[in-house]
C-alpha cells in the first residue's frame, strides 16, 4: 500500500498510444471543442477587460460611457485613492485572515463529516445524514442565530466570522459523494485485513487520494468567506474587524441613497464622486486574491491522480 | 424583562442611593454612563441637577439681520469626571472609524464625555436588521445615534419602555433644543409620539431646496435658445418645445432625448409621472397619498391621474418621451447626461443637476450650467401645483435606551452639539471652516455667517460626523453660507431657482399627508397593501403610457380601479385616515 | 489491480447496500466503528450549536414576534401569517414566477457546467485548458451591480451591441429590459455566463478519478473520442451531477433577490416579482420589521423545498441509480 503521488501533468495528456491513428471524426470533435471553448472564453473575457479598463481610466470617462473596451485617459487615480481609506487596506487584511482561517477549519470539519457518511457500513448513517440534510432546508432565522453567537461570546470577534459558517452541508454532501465514487470499498476491506484502523485508513489512504476534493473544498470555502459580508454586518461592530466586502458594499450602498432622503446635495455629490472613483478599482483589488489562488487548486485537477495508488 | 421587576430594581437602587446620601453622585472617577446588565432605567440623580442656563453668546459673529438659528455660546465641559457611554452608530465612509475620527476627539476634550462606539455597516435597512437583532438579544447600548428609526418603531419601542422619554430631560437640560422647538414648532410635533412622549432627540434641517426636490425638473436652456422657444408654461407649450427638440435633434444622429424618464435605483419607482402629473392634479409621489378636506385619498385613483396618463401617452406615442422611460437606469441617465459630444438630455426630472451628470463647480462652462429648473406646467384646466415637502427635515438622531443610567448627561451632550461652533466642527471638521467676514455674501444674498474652506477630498473627510449627530440647521443658517465668487457652488442657483419657480406654486400643507406612526398590526397591513398597490400603480402606468393599454378606454380604466379595490385600497386608506387623525390630534 | 481501477467503483446507493447482511448485532457494529463516530463528533457538535440551537426560533412564524417580548414570550397566533401570505394578492403570481424562473435557470445552469468541464477535459493543450479555466472562473467575483450595469449597456435599445447586431438583419430595436419574457432569458443566461466556470470546478475535480487505463482500454476497443466522453468521462461525474441536481431542486423556491431586483422595472414586474424580492421589499417598506411574516414565508418555502427534495431523490434513485440517501 503506497500513498499516491500526483502524476506530473503532461502537456498533451491524451491517452492515445502513438501507434493508434486519430480518426477524422475525432479531429473534428477536437476542433469544434477548441472553437467552442475559445468563443465562450471571449464572451466571458469582455466584462473582465471592461472592469479592468474602467479601473484604469479616468472616472469621468467611465461615467460618460466612453470606456467600453480599452482604458480612456489612462489613470491610476482610483487605485491611489484606495489608500486614503484605512478601512479598505485593513479590510483586505481581515478578509485574507477570514478566508484562510475559515477555509482551513471548514475543510477539516467537512472531511471529518463526509468520510464516515460515505461508509456504507456505518450504523445510524441514515439518521445522521438526515440531521445534516434537515439543516439545509430549515434554519432558525436571523435573530436566533444572532442570539446563539451572542450567547457563545463570539459577538464582535474574528471567530464570529469563521465559526458560524464553518461547515456547509452542501460541501459535506459533495465530498461524501466524491469519497463514495473514488474510494472503492475493496480498498477499505483490504486495509482492514492489513490491520489498518478507520482513522489510519482515512489519514493514510483517503486523504492522499482526495487532493482534488480537498482543493475544491478549500477554494469554495475561501471564496465564500471572501465574498461574504452579511455575517460581518450582523456580528461585527468594530471597524477594525470589518472585511473588505463590507467596505466595498458600504461604498456601493452609501452612494446609492434615495436622493429625497439626503439632507444635502453636497453630501450626495461627495458620495457620487467617491463611488465613481473607487467602484472598479475595488472590484479589481477584490478579485486578485481569488485569481491568484486558483492555479494552486487547478494543479490538482489532473487526470489519473489515482494512478499507482492501488499498487502494492 | 417584566415591568414589576424593573421598578423593583429601581426602588432598591433609589433606596440605596438615598441611604448613601449624595455620595454616589459626588464620588469620583467611578461614575459610568453605562451600568451593569441589571442596571435598568435612569438613576435618580439624573434629574437632580439644576436646569441648564445657556452661557453668554460669543461676540463678534456676523449674524445676518433677523437671523433665526443656532448660535455660538461660551461652553464649559459637561462632566468633570471621565464618563463613558456606549453608543451605536452607522458606519460612514466619510466618518471613517468613529473611534479615531478627529471630531470625536475634539468633542471628547470639550465635553469630558467619552463615547465607546459600536459601528454598524451597510445601508439603512441593513443597520435596522442589526439594530433589531441587538435589541432582541438584549445587547442594548446606552443610545443609538444616527439610526433612522421609523416613527412607528420609536412609538412601539418607546411604549414598551425600551426607549426613554426624553422630555423631562430636554425640558431641563437642553436649552438649544428648546430654542429649536420654539423656532420650528413642527420639529416638536414630529418628534412627539402618539402617546405624547418624546422618544428622540431630533435633528432638524430646514433645507429649502429639498422641499421641492420630489418633482424638480431641469430643462436644457441651450437647446431652448437653439430652437428659439421660451420656457414652456403650459402642457401644450411643453409639447411644442419637446417637438422642436426632436426636430432640431441637437444631440445629433437622432440621439436626442427630448423628455427622459427613468427608473430609480433599488426600487420600481419611475420618474415620468412626477412632474407632468402636477398639471392635472396634485401628485405627492409614492405612496401617492393626498389629504382632501381632511379625507385621505390616493392620487392614482382620481380622474386627474387618468388625464395625466392620457397626456403622457401622447408624448410617448410621438416619440417625445424615451422608449425606455420605465426601464432606463440611473446609470444610463448619467451616461446620456455626460455623453462625450454633448448631453443627450432635453428635460429630465431630478433632485439636482448631479442626478443626470457630473457637477464640476470649478468650470464656469460646465454642462450643468445649461440646465435650469422648469416651473410646474399649467394643465388644460388651468391647474398647476409644485410638490413642496412641508414635513422634511426631521431626523431621529439620538435615541436613549433604558440601559442608560444618566440620560441627562447624554441629553446635555446632544444639546452641546447644537451650538453653532460645535455644529460647524461636526459638519465641516474642526479647523475646516471659519466665520465669515463683514461684507461676505451668502447664498441668500445677505451677509454671510460662515464659510467652509475644505473641499471634500477623501483624505480630508475623516474629521466630520457627516450629519449623523444632532443638528439644528435652520433655514437662515443654511442660506448664510458664504458664496465664494471665484468658486460658486450650485447651492445658490439651486436655492434661487427653487424660490422663484416652485415656491410660488407650492401645495398647501393641509393637502400633504404627514409622516405618521402606526401600531404593530396596522404597520404590517400597511406594508403589504402599500407594496401590492404601488406595484399595480406603476405597472398599469407603464402599460397605459407605452400604449399597451388605453387610459381613454372606460373598460380598461375601470378594470384598473377594480384591481386596486381587490388589492385593498379601501382598508389601506382607512389605516392612513386613522393615523392621520391621530397625528392631527 | 488493473481491473479494479477500470471497473467503475460502485456508486453507493441505498439499494446497493441493502442486500448486505449484517452478521453482527448493532451494538457490536457500532463498537467496531467507534472511530468513525469519533470523527463525526466535531461536525455534529458544530451542527448542534450553530444549526439546531437557533432552530427553535422558527416558531416565530406562528407568533406575533416582537423583539422586546422575545421568541418565547411573544403572542401565539397559529397560522395567521401563513394564511396572510396564501391569501395575499400576489401569492399565486409569486409562486409561479419563482418556480418558472428557477426552473428555467436550473435547466440551463445545470447542464452547461458539465459540458464545459467535459470540454475542458477533452482539450489537449495545457496552456489552452488552463487559460479557459481561469477566464471562465473569474466572472464569479464581479459584483452583481456591475454585472447588471454591463447587461444594461449591452441591451440598450439605442446603443447596445445586441440591437446593433440585430439591426444588421433588419430586426429590432428590441426592448429587452422592458419585456416580461426577455427578463427570464436575460436573468438565466447571464447567470450561466457568470457562474458556468465556477460551477464546472466541481466536475473537474470529479473527472480526476478517471484513470488513463479506462481510456486506453476504450481506445483498444476502438471507441471514438465522443464515445469515450460518453462512456468513460460522463459516468465519472454522474453521481456528483445527480446529487447537485437534487439539492438544487430542493431550493427551487429561493432565487436570491439582488439581481432580480436590479433587473426589475414596472414593465417586467409581472414576471420578475419572485418570493425573495417580495420579502425584501416588504421589509423595505415596513415601518416595523415583519419578522414573523418573513419567517412564515421562509418556512413555507422550506416545506415545499423538502417535499420536492424527497420527490427528486426518489426519482433519482429509481432512474439515475444514485441518490442522496
Amino acid at each position: 500500500m503506497t500513498t499516491t503521488q500526483a502524476a506530473p501533468e503532461r502537456d498533451s495528456d491524451d491517452y492515445l498510444p502513438a501507434a493508434v491513428k486519430e480518426t477524422r471524426a475525432d479531429r473534428v470533435v477536437l476542433i469544434c471543442n477548441y472553437t467552442a471553448l475559445g468563443l465562450f472564453s471571449l464572451a466571458v473575457l469582455y466584462p473582465l477587460v471592461y472592469v479592468l479598463s474602467a479601473a484604469f481610466s479616468e472616472p469621468k470617462n467611465v461615467q460618460s460611457g466612453e470606456v467600453w473596451l480599452w482604458p480612456v485617459g489612462l489613470s491610476l487615480e482610483s487605485f491611489r485613492s484606495i489608500f486614503d481609506y484605512d478601512g479598505i487596506v485593513r479590510g483586505f487584511g481581515n478578509s485574507v485572515v477570514y478566508a484562510i482561517g475559515g477555509a482551513l477549519l471548514a475543510t477539516v470539519l467537512t472531511l471529518l463529516a463526509a468520510y464516515p457518511l460515505s461508509r456504507r457500513d456505518l450504523p445510524g448513517k441514515g439518521l445522521i445524514l438526515g440531521l445534516f440534510l434537515f439543516t439545509m432546508m430549515f434554519n432558525g432565522g436571523l435573530i436566533p442565530n444572532y442570539l446563539v453567537v451572542d450567547r457563545t461570546g463570539l459577538l464582535d470577534t474574528r471567530w464570529a466570522m469563521i465559526l458560524p459558517t464553518a461547515m456547509a452541508v452542501w460541501n459535506v454532501i459533495i465530498t461524501r459523494t466524491y469519497f463514495q465514487t473514488t474510494i472503492p470499498e475493496e480498498l477499505h476491506e483490504s486495509a482492514r485485513v492489513d490491520g489498518c484502523s478507520d482513522i489510519g485508513f482515512f489519514w493514510r489512504v483517503v486523504l492522499p487520494l482526495s487532493k482534488p476534493i480537498i482543493a475544491v473544498n478549500l477554494l469554495f470555502y475561501a471564496v465564500a468567506q471572501w465574498n461574504s459580508w452579511f455575517n460581518a454586518l450582523i456580528y461585527l461592530t468594530s471597524e477594525h474587524l470589518f472585511p473588505l466586502q463590507l467596505v466595498l458594499r458600504q461604498i456601493l450602498v452609501q452612494s446609492n441613497v434615495d436622493p429625497s432622503q439626503v439632507r444635502d446635495v453636497a453630501e450626495l455629490l461627495r458620495m457620487k464622486e467617491l463611488q465613481e472613483q473607487l467602484k472598479f478599482s475595488l472590484i479589481v483589488i477584490a478579485t486578485i486574491p481569488p485569481l491568484l489562488v486558483y492555479p494552486f487548486v487547478q494543479k490538482h485537477f489532473v487526470k489519473g491522480a489515482m494512478v499507482g495508488s492501488l499498487k502494492g | 424583562m417584566q415591568p414589576a421587576v424593573r421598578t423593583g430594581g429601581i426602588r432598591r437602587r433609589s433606596f440605596v442611593a438615598g441611604a448613601m446620601g449624595l455620595t454616589a453622585a459626588t464620588t469620583s472617577g467611578l461614575l459610568s454612563g453605562c451600568g451593569p446588565d441589571e442596571a435598568v432605567g435612569a438613576s435618580p440623580e439624573s434629574l437632580a441637577a439644576p436646569p441648564v442656563t445657556p452661557g453668554p453668546k460669543t461676540g463678534g459673529i456676523p449674524y445676518p439681520d433677523g437671523y433665526v438659528g443656532p448660535v455660538a455660546r461660551k461652553l464649559g465641559p459637561i462632566v468633570t469626571e471621565p464618563t463613558k457611554f456606549v453608543v451605536v452608530v452607522p458606519q460612514d465612509l466619510t466618518v471613517g472609524d468613529w473611534a479615531k475620527n478627529k471630531f470625536t476627539k475634539w468633542l471628547e476634550q470639550r465635553t469630558g464625555i467619552t463615547i465607546e462606539f459600536r459601528q454598524i455597516a451597510g445601508a439603512d435597512e441593513d443597520v435596522m436588521i442589526k439594530v433589531n437583532a441587538m435589541i432582541a438579544a438584549g445587547d442594548i447600548p446606552d443610545a443609538f445615534m444616527g439610526v433612522n428609526f421609523s416613527k412607528s418603531q420609536l412609538y412601539l419601542y418607546g411604549a414598551q419602555n425600551l426607549f426613554v422619554d426624553q422630555a423631562p430631560y430636554t425640558d431641563k437640560y437642553a436649552p438649544n433644543l428648546q430654542q429649536m422647538f420654539h423656532d420650528y414648532p413642527l420639529a416638536k410635533k414630529l418628534s412627539t409620539s402618539p402617546d405624547g412622549n418624546v422618544y428622540v432627540y431630533p435633528s432638524f434641517n430646514d433645507c429649502y431646496h429639498c422641499r421641492a426636490g420630489k418633482s424638480r425638473t431641469w430643462i436644457n436652456t441651450r437647446w431652448l435658445k437653439q430652437v428659439g422657444l421660451a420656457m414652456p408654461k403650459t402642457t401644450d407649450e411643453f409639447r411644442e418645445v419637446l417637438q422642436a427638440f426632436k426636430k432640431a435633434d441637437p444631440a445629433g444622429r437622432g440621439r436626442t432625448l427630448p423628455f427622459v424618464g427613468y427608473k430609480e435605483d433599488g426600487s420600481n419607482q419611475v420618474t415620468v409621472d412626477k412632474f407632468v402629473m402636477n398639471a392635472f392634479l396634485y401628485n405627492p409621489t409614492s405612496p401617492w397619498l393626498v389629504v382632501d378636506g381632511g379625507k385621505v385619498k390616493a392620487a392614482y385613483s382620481q380622474d386627474g391621474w387618468r388625464e395625466g396618463l392620457k397626456y403622457l401617452r401622447t408624448l410617448y406615442a410621438e416619440g417625445l418621451l424615451n422608449r425606455d422611460a420605465f426601464s432606463m437606469t440611473a446609470e444610463q441617465l448619467q451616461r446620456a447626461g455626460n455623453n462625450k459630444d454633448g448631453s443627450l438630455l432635453g428635460v429630465f426630472q431630478g433632485n439636482y443637476w448631479g442626478s443626470a451628470m457630473d457637477v464640476d463647480v470649478e468650470d464656469p462652462n460646465a454642462r450643468w450650467h445649461d440646465y435650469e429648473a422648469l416651473a410646474p406646467l399649467e394643465g388644460p384646466d388651468g391647474f398647476r401645483v409644485a410638490n413642496w415637502d412641508h414635513y422634511t427635515g426631521f431626523d431621529p438622531r439620538l435615541v436613549i435606551t433604558r440601559k442608560c443610567r444618566r440620560p441627562d448627561l447624554l441629553v446635555k451632550w446632544a444639546d452641546f452639539q447644537l451650538d453653532l461652533e460645535v455644529m460647524m466642527a461636526a459638519y465641516a471638521g474642526p479647523g475646516s471652516w471659519s466665520f465669515a467676514k463683514r461684507g461676505d455674501k451668502a447664498i441668500s444674498g445677505k451677509q454671510a455667517l460662515f464659510g467652509i474652506s475644505g473641499t471634500w477630498a477623501p483624505d480630508k473627510t475623516k474629521d466630520t460626523w457627516a450629519q449623523r449627530n444632532p443638528n439644528y440647521r435652520s433655514g437662515d443658517f443654511r442660506l448664510s453660507e458664504r458664496v465664494d465668487p471665484t468658486k460658486p457652488t450650485f447651492e445658490k442657483p439651486l436655492y434661487e431657482q427653487t424660490r422663484d419657480r416652485y415656491f410660488p406654486y407650492r401645495e398647501p400643507i393641509e393637502q400633504q399627508f404627514p409622516p405618521v406612526a402606526l401600531e404593530g398590526d396596522q404597520a404590517a397591513l400597511d406594508a403589504s397593501l402599500m407594496l401590492d398597490l404601488s406595484g399595480e400603480v406603476v405597472q398599469t402606468m407603464a402599460r397605459f403610457v407605452t400604449g399597451k393599454a388605453d387610459p381613454a378606454d372606460d373598460g380598461q380604466w375601470n378594470d384598473y380601479l377594480g384591481r386596486l379595490d381587490k388589492i385593498g385600497l379601501r382598508p389601506y386608506l382607512d389605516i392612513q385616515q386613522a393615523a392621520y387623525e391621530s397625528f392631527q390630534g | 489491480m488493473a481491473t479494479s481501477t477500470i471497473e467503475r467503483p460502485r456508486v453507493a446507493t441505498t439499494t446497493a447496500s441493502k442486500p448486505r447482511k449484517h452478521a453482527q448485532g448493532l451494538g457490536a457494529r457500532m463498537k467496531k466503528n467507534w472511530q468513525l463516530y469519533a470523527m463525526l463528533a466535531l461536525p455534529l457538535i458544530w451542527l448542534a450549536i450553530f444549526a439546531y440551537w437557533p432552530m427553535y426560533g422558527a416558531i416565530i412564524a406562528f407568533k406575533d414576534y416582537n423583539v422586546i417580548d422575545g421568541i418565547i414570550g411573544s403572542r401565539w397566533v397559529g397560522l395567521k401569517h401563513f394564511e396572510r401570505f396564501a391569501e395575499s394578492y400576489q401569492f399565486w403570481r409569486l409562486i409561479k414566477n419563482t418556480l418558472v424562473l428557477h426552473g428555467y435557470e436550473l435547466l440551463v445552469t445545470f447542464p452547461l457546467p458539465i459540458i464545459l468541464a467535459l470540454g475542458l477535459n477533452l482539450a489537449r493543450r495545457r496552456w489552452y485548458r488552463r487559460s479557459v479555466q481561469m477566464i471562465t472562473y473569474a466572472p464569479h467575483f464581479i459584483s452583481t451591480v456591475v454585472v447588471v450595469g454591463l447587461i444594461v449597456v449591452l441591451v440598450d435599445p439605442n446603443t447596445g451591441v445586441l440591437n446593433q447586431f440585430l439591426g444588421l438583419f433588419g430586426v429590432g430595436p428590441v426592448e429587452v429590459l422592458s419585456n416580461p419574457d426577455w427578463f427570464r432569458h436575460l436573468y438565466v443566461w447571464s447567470a450561466a455566463w457568470q457562474t458556468m466556470g465556477f460551477s464546472a470546478i466541481i466536475y473537474l475535480a470529479a473527472l480526476t478519478s478517471v484513470s488513463p487505463e479506462q481510456h486506453e482500454a476504450a481506445i483498444v476497443d476502438g471507441a471514438s473520442r465522443l464515445r469515450r466522453v460518453w462512456h468513460v468521462d460522463l459516468p465519472a461525474i454522474r453521481p456528483v451531477a445527480v446529487i447537485l441536481l437534487i439539492l438544487n431542486i430542493g431550493s427551487i423556491l429561493s432565487v436570491g433577490f439582488e439581481k432580480v431586483l436590479l433587473l426589475q422595472n414596472p414593465l417586467n414586474l409581472q414576471t420578475s416579482e419572485v418570493i425573495d424580492t417580495y420579502v425584501y421589499k416588504l421589509g423595505f417598506v415596513s415601518q416595523i420589521p415583519q419578522f414573523s411574516y418573513a419567517a412564515a414565508i421562509g418556512l413555507f418555502r422550506s416545506l415545499v423545498g423538502l417535499v420536492l427534495l424527497v420527490v427528486a431523490n426518489t426519482l433519482a434513485r429509481r432512474f439515475a441509480k444514485s441518490s442522496l440517501w
